[in-house]
């Protein structure tokens, strides 16, 4: 399993149209791919788990990705993270 | 027994076809002017990345419910819902393009994430005037998240009022 940390600077947190693309780009992958912030843990598959958890602007998120395709997976996540929120 | 058709089927001599009482029709929640949602401004929608749809070109500031489900996600700013309907369709209502930035100002929420609702029940309010003026574009997409899921008819583009039916769904096989 592959993780990274990400605290969210976009002033609008992850909001519905990023998401979907962060989404988007996880269904891609062989792997289960989660998202966590504290205790609470969504499927970066569905848009609406995703959506739900209301990640805001400072929060810390930990992605978690687990599978055959995990080191790419991860590297594509983080990069698209890290340059949209 | 296997090869036995359903009671209608067998009574009216029909072959096996998707009944229409596995569709679902999607309510209007907003009267307005359909709009296809390839015509939509914001690339995320009109390129379907969050689902197939139609978007509406809101007359009022009121959001009802397309369907019978479960209020799914409801983002803080309440500018966007998620409605998991009964037969399963994740319905994604976004109020207006960037409106996000709006930081939940001109929005009213009527309902919570997690709560069931009713086809018709008002989920949503906002000040139509006071978006626009603010200078935001209000077209207000309509997806079906997991659109991949449904064979989904539109209604063609002109004017709708709420209630009338938007998207039929049928599920795919």
């Amino acid at each position: 399993m592959k993780t990274f940390e990400y605290t969210i600077k976009d002033p609008n947190g992850l909001h519905a149209r990023p998401a979907g693309l962060l989404v988007q780009m996880a269904q891609k992958s062989a792997s289960t791919v989660k998202i966590a912030r504290g205790e609470k843990t969504a499927d970066l598959k569905r848009l609406f788990a995703v959506m739900g958890m209301n990640i805001k602007q400072g929060e810390t998120v930990t992605v978690s990705v687990d599978g055959a395709d995990e080191e790419e997976t991860a590297k594509a996540l983080n990069e698209f993270i890290k340059s949209n929120f | 027994m296997s090869t036995q058709k359903p009671f209608f089927s067998r009574l009216f001599g029909k072959t096996d076809k998707p009944s229409s009482d596995t569709a679902e029709v999607l309510a209007c929640p907003v009267s307005g002017k359909v709009i296809p949602i390839e015509m939509v401004a914001d690339q995320t929608f009109s390129q379907k990345i969050l689902g197939d749809g139609l978007a509406i070109e809101p007359a009022e500031g009121m959001i009802y419910s397309p369907s019978d489900g479960v209020v799914s996600a409801l983002m803080d700013t309440n500018h966007a819902l998620g409605i998991t309907s009964a037969k399963g369709a994740e319905i994604l209502i976004h109020v207006g393009r960037d409106t996000v930035e709006l930081g939940g100002k001109y929005f009213t929420a009527h309902t919570r994430e997690g709560m069931a609702v009713k086809q018709g029940e008002l989920l949503l309010t906002f000040d139509l005037e006071g978006i626009r003026a603010a200078g935001f574009d209000t077209t207000t997409p309509i997806v079906v998240s997991n659109s991949q899921d449904f064979d989904m008819e539109k209604a063609g583009p002109g004017a709708i009022a709420k209630g009338e039916a938007l998207l039929t769904l049928r599920p795919k096989n």
